[in-house]
């Protein structure tokens, strides 16, 4: 993912967009996920997003103590939900990442 | 005999729900969700993952932190069943949840308290398969300035060549006879 893939649209990006229930679909078919950076690395949130690129377009950035993902262009005929399934590959990278590092 | 001894509360927390430690924050059964909370001071982050991990195949799992690093703040769980499920259900989850919590806590001690023990067995068990606990006998410290063609035994001389029947003077003796007969 290169670096223009970051929030240059994030100002396109409604504040109404934010959802609360953080793996809800808006009316406009963006979703932002708030990922914390204490808790998730960046390396593996970028590894899910490759792994998800043919189903959804995502954007990495930091916002304060979070990563703000946002994901536009979900593709409406993938079963399943995308989102959450991004945060769960997401969590287990992490988790993965973190076992190594460990060893 | 291996003995395990209960995990101090410092590393691994009772599962029952208390609110200081481990907290059902909210129950959904319309999304199938729930929020637990969780003392961030009390859970380290590994067990955390570890717990989340095995969850994965049954519930998308959302992790947060609100409040400062270590004591005082708070983890965030989120649980989202990936199948519909009840009140019940959900409750069972969380539960389930924070069992795993306290095993993969007692493990993460276990696993500590053994560390030295692990690495020597390993490094012992590497150490035997590379051929470094040949016995001695094997071991090239006794040349005896012998090549490996000498064979001081005879073991290597053919069984036919060692017992082989010497020629009796008789038979070369009758032969003439049919020294005569050839053309």
């Amino acid at each position: 993912m290169s670096e223009a893939d970051t929030v240059s649209e994030k100002d396109t990006v409604s504040e109404k967009d934010t959802v609360s229930e953080k793996d809800t679909v808006s009316e406009t078919g963006t979703v932002q996920v708030r990922l914390h950076r204490g808790i998730y690395m960046q390396q593996a949130i970028r590894e899910a997003a490759t792994t998800f690129a043919d189903f959804a377009a995502f954007a990495i950035a930091r916002d304060g103590e979070h990563y703000l993902v946002t994901i536009r262009d979900i593709d409406p005929e993938t079963d399943g939900d995308v989102v959450a399934e991004f945060c769960n590959f997401a969590l287990a990278n992490t988790a993965a990442r973190k076992r190594k590092k460990a060893a | 005999m291996v003995q395990f001894s209960p995990p101090a509360p410092q590393d691994a927390p009772a599962a029952a729900s208390s609110p200081g430690q481990h907290a059902i924050d909210t129950v959904d059964p319309a999304r199938a969700s729930l929020t637990l909370s969780l003392d961030a001071g009390l859970y380290p982050i590994e067990v955390l993952y570890a717990a989340a991990y095995i969850f994965l195949d049954r519930a998308y799992v959302l992790l947060d932190r609100e409040g400062l690093e270590g004591k005082g703040g708070r983890f965030l769980v989120r649980l989202r069943g990936k199948l519909p499920m009840n009140e019940k259900q959900l409750l069972d989850l969380s539960g389930e949840f924070g069992n795993e919590l306290l095993s993969q806590a007692l493990r993460r001690k276990v696993v500590k308290q053994n560390q030295k023990l692990i690495e020597e067995i390993t490094t012992r068990a590497i150490a035997g398969a590379a051929g470094g606990a040949l016995p001695t006998d094997f071991l090239g410290g006794d040349d005896d300035g012998m090549d490996f063609l000498d064979d001081p035994l005879g073991i290597a001389v053919p069984w036919e060549d060692k017992f082989k029947k010497k020629k009796e003077p008789e038979a070369t003796a009758a032969a003439p006879g049919a020294d005569e007969e050839a053309p």
